[in-house]
């Protein structure tokens, strides 16, 4: 579904370059729920980021459902055993990428000028899709994220869970085969954040979307991953099912991160 | 007769008496201003979009198209008012046929509110949160979309907020322009108010202009407030 492949981003900033990512490589198969769980600053938004190139690599490369839409090799053509061309997706095609893949954030960053009804239907009509039909598909999803009865409401007459929601629901307007989810529960207290984890779930096994899901929180991973990346400090430094991560942490930085929800004993 | 209706009775005298030419020059300025603005809103407006986009990090960063917009601007903004309503005379005549009265004012008003409008509209969209930006780049809008479906409905309260301020300073503008024959109640007072040492006429163009500058906030306040869906709950 989703192929890795040595990734490096470097930010260049005034005081000299900064390295976000270093040499990642991962691999989603579909239907995947996939957590990328780190600290702060660990370069976990810039790599999902890479995904729907929001951010362009600076090396590496991404390979989606056979596509590649990234590739730039860190060693120059001539030196490569087997080189291959450059690819950057840009114009109508990066546009089309994107449509393709579904996002939320840790805001749900709606639009406060519309109601519920016509924020999901905004990537609908930024994709051109008719407005008989913006209606029918709108209906639909207000209905999977049970969103209904606010249709005609705006953002500021909704709580954090229901925004999110809505996020969620014009997310999948679309119908996109990956959601990328960039911390989505990190600003909700844990009986919504439970909910929200319950509908991303839902989705994945109804809609067969395979999510990724960014968090620093284990529990998130714990409850809803099939498979866990730990990334510290610019790379991946574990990846794989999410029993055998989680049982047998070979990393001092999983068992932090797995010790910050038992409290500092375990 | 008590002081105060005898002052009562001077104002409805003077009032009666120059009832066609206060009436008349509230008109102009009410005509004059809003005919700017119109003009100065439909060619700032892609100037201020355009400086907005071009900024390094927004969504069509252009360096070169920013910092040559953002300087026409401030060059337009620096030149005193009064100084381009002179400089601008044969280029009025040009345009309206004659460089005196209030339909050669709207050319000068014009041209000192345009890059007014372009700032007024950059501070506006600038106020649109960059995640918002984000997300509709994650959807694959481009951006054009982003400004019409994103940036400009989304700062419209503000953008309403703009514009009568706009209104409101080039009423002050257009009182100048009374001092070169430009009518309007900048005219009376300069004429009449000023020349004929008639301060009564000042007083009550004075008088006119604060009343014509309350409505215009008012009413614009008003308009934004409640359009912002953001004040709902």
């Amino acid at each position: 579904m989703i192929k890795i492949q040595n990734l490096y981003k470097v930010f260049k900033t005034e005081s000299g370059h900064f390295k976000a990512l270093e040499d990642v490589s991962l691999h989603v198969e579909a239907e995947d729920i996939y957590g990328i769980i780190g600290m702060s600053g660990a370069g976990k938004s810039t790599l999902v980021r890479c995904i729907n190139l929001l951010e362009e690599p600076t090396y590496g490369e991404i390979v989606i459902e056979g596509q590649c839409i990234f590739r730039k090799m860190r060693k120059k053509a001539e030196e490569a055993e087997d080189p291959q061309e450059n690819v950057r997706l840009t114009g109508s095609d990066l546009l089309a990428l994107r449509r393709e893949i579904g996002m939320i954030f840790q805001t749900p960053n709606l639009l406060m000028q519309r109601n519920v009804e016509r924020n999901i239907a905004f990537p609908l009509e930024v994709a051109g899709v008719p407005k008989e039909k913006i209606q029918t598909r709108v209906a639909e999803l207000m209905d999977l994220v049970s969103i209904s009865e606010k249709a005609h409401n705006y953002p500021s007459q909704l709580s954090g869970g229901q925004r999110q929601r809505v996020s969620i629901a014009r997310a999948l307007a679309n119908t996109p085969k990956i959601l990328l989810c960039d911390e989505p529960t990190s600003a909700l207290d844990s009986l919504t954040t439970n909910q929200i984890l319950d509908l991303l779930w839902d989705i994945n096994q109804k809609l067969r979307v395979t999510i990724i899901m960014i968090t620093h929180e284990i529990e998130i991973v714990k409850k809803i991953c099939n498979k866990v990346a730990v990334i510290d400090q610019t790379r991946i430094v574990e990846q794989g099912e999410i029993g055998q991560v989680l049982l047998n942490p070979g990393k001092e930085i999983t068992r932090q991160l797995l010790r910050g929800t038992r409290g500092n004993y375990a | 007769m008590p002081e105060s209706l005898s002052f009562l009775q001077a104002i409805a005298d003077l009032l009666s008496e120059f009832k066609d030419l206060l009436v008349l020059g509230t008109w102009q300025t009410l005509y004059v201003t809003f005919l700017a603005t119109s003009i100065a809103y439909v060619l700032g407006t892609p100037l201020g979009i355009l400086v907005v986009v071009t900024a390094p990090g927004s969504i069509a960063p252009n360096r070169p198209v920013h910092e040559v917009l953002g300087g026409i601007i401030n060059i337009g903004r620096s030149i005193p008012f009064i100084i381009l309503l002179v400089a601008l005379i044969p280029f009025t005549r040009l345009v309206v046929g004659t460089s005196i009265g209030p339909n050669a004012t709207i050319v000068p008003l014009t041209i000192a509110a345009t890059p007014f409008v372009a700032r007024m509209i950059e501070q506006s969209l600038i106020e649109v949160e960059n995640g918002l930006i984000e997300m509709a780049q994650s959807m694959g809008a481009t951006s054009r979309q982003i400004i019409f479906k994103v940036l400009l409905p989304e700062s419209l309260p503000s953008i309403i907020r703009g514009i009568s301020i706009t209104i409101i300073s080039l009423v002050g503008y257009y009182a100048m322009a009374g001092a070169v024959g430009g009518g309007g109640l900048g005219d009376l007072a300069i004429r009449y108010g000023y020349y004929r040492y008639k301060s009564d006429v000042m007083f009550v163009t004075i008088v006119l202009l604060v009343i014509i500058v309350e409505v215009i906030q008012l009413l614009g306040n008003g308009a934004a407030k409640r359009m912002d869906k953001r004040n709902i709950r």
